[in-house]
């Protein structure tokens, strides 16, 4: 079983360098690559899952959660410190859905392939389509009720 | 390995209790429902993990539910302060 821990490893490696250096645009990839390299990592995922290698996938579930809790920090501390409402629901209304979203993710990479991952998937699907639109809508509202935006040498709102 | 889920857990509580300054000294009513609607949707995540935490994956459906529940009343909330009234003829 050691040659299918080398090779999901190597699959998950390859694809979150390949991944990593398309969007730092560190080389010229177009979207094409990463594509490929986005399949590549989530085939290692479901191999080392659905063969029951209990350290790669706790491993990777551990990493999951950590990158959603960098995320989630970072949102609050854009809502405590930003001087309006406008920048504050800018900060919370990516941050909180991406690291929401890794944790969901991570949770169903510790689940393995079983019922509960399949409605983990669905919080998560759900997710991505309402706490956008949640966000547009409070600043639609915010926006046609006459709340000035934040320019720079005012006071904090 | 119950040692992470705790950890994120404690995490999440935590920016729960930050985002709840926001909510109770905020300047305006939008801010106060910006920071309700964070607050809603790190609770669906919250009862995710407390389910991990207790061995107990299925809360996941509470999760689901509560969710659901979170958007239609945010954005119930945002056509009310939009419009003025819920009903248009």
């Amino acid at each position: 079983m050691l040659t299918v821990d080398i090779v999901a490893i190597g699959l998950m490696a390859v694809g979150a360098f390949v991944m990593l250096t398309g969007m730092l645009n560190i080389m010229k990839f177009r979207d094409f690559y990463i594509g490929i390299a986005g399949i590549t990592f989530i085939i290692g995922v479901i191999l080392a899952v659905a063969l029951g290698r209990r350290g790669i996938v706790d491993t990777l579930a551990v990493l999951f959660l950590a990158a959603g809790a960098f995320f989630i920090i970072t949102g609050v501390i854009g809502l405590l410190k930003f001087p309006d409402f406008y920048t504050r629901l800018h900060a919370t209304g990516k941050c909180d859905t991406v690291g929401q979203i890794f944790i969901v993710v991570g949770c169903m990479i510790y689940s393995g392939l079983s019922l509960i991952s399949v409605k983990l998937f669905f919080v998560a699907a759900f997710y991505l389509l309402a706490y956008p639109s949640a966000t547009h809508a409070i600043m639609k509202a915010a926006y046609a009720t006459g709340l000035k935006p934040w320019k720079k040498g005012d006071p904090r709102m | 390995m119950i040692i992470p889920f705790l950890v994120i857990g404690i995490i999440i509580a935590c920016t729960i209790l930050i985002s709840a300054y926001r909510m109770i000294f905020g300047p305006g009513t939008f801010n106060r429902i910006a920071a309700a609607n964070v607050i809603g949707t790190k609770a669906i995540v919250l009862l995710i993990i407390v389910g991990y935490i207790i061995e107990r994956p299925h809360f996941v459906d509470i999760a689901l539910m509560y969710a659901v529940l979170s958007f239609v009343g945010t954005i119930i909330f945002a056509k009310y302060l939009e419009r003025g009234e819920l009903c248009s003829p």
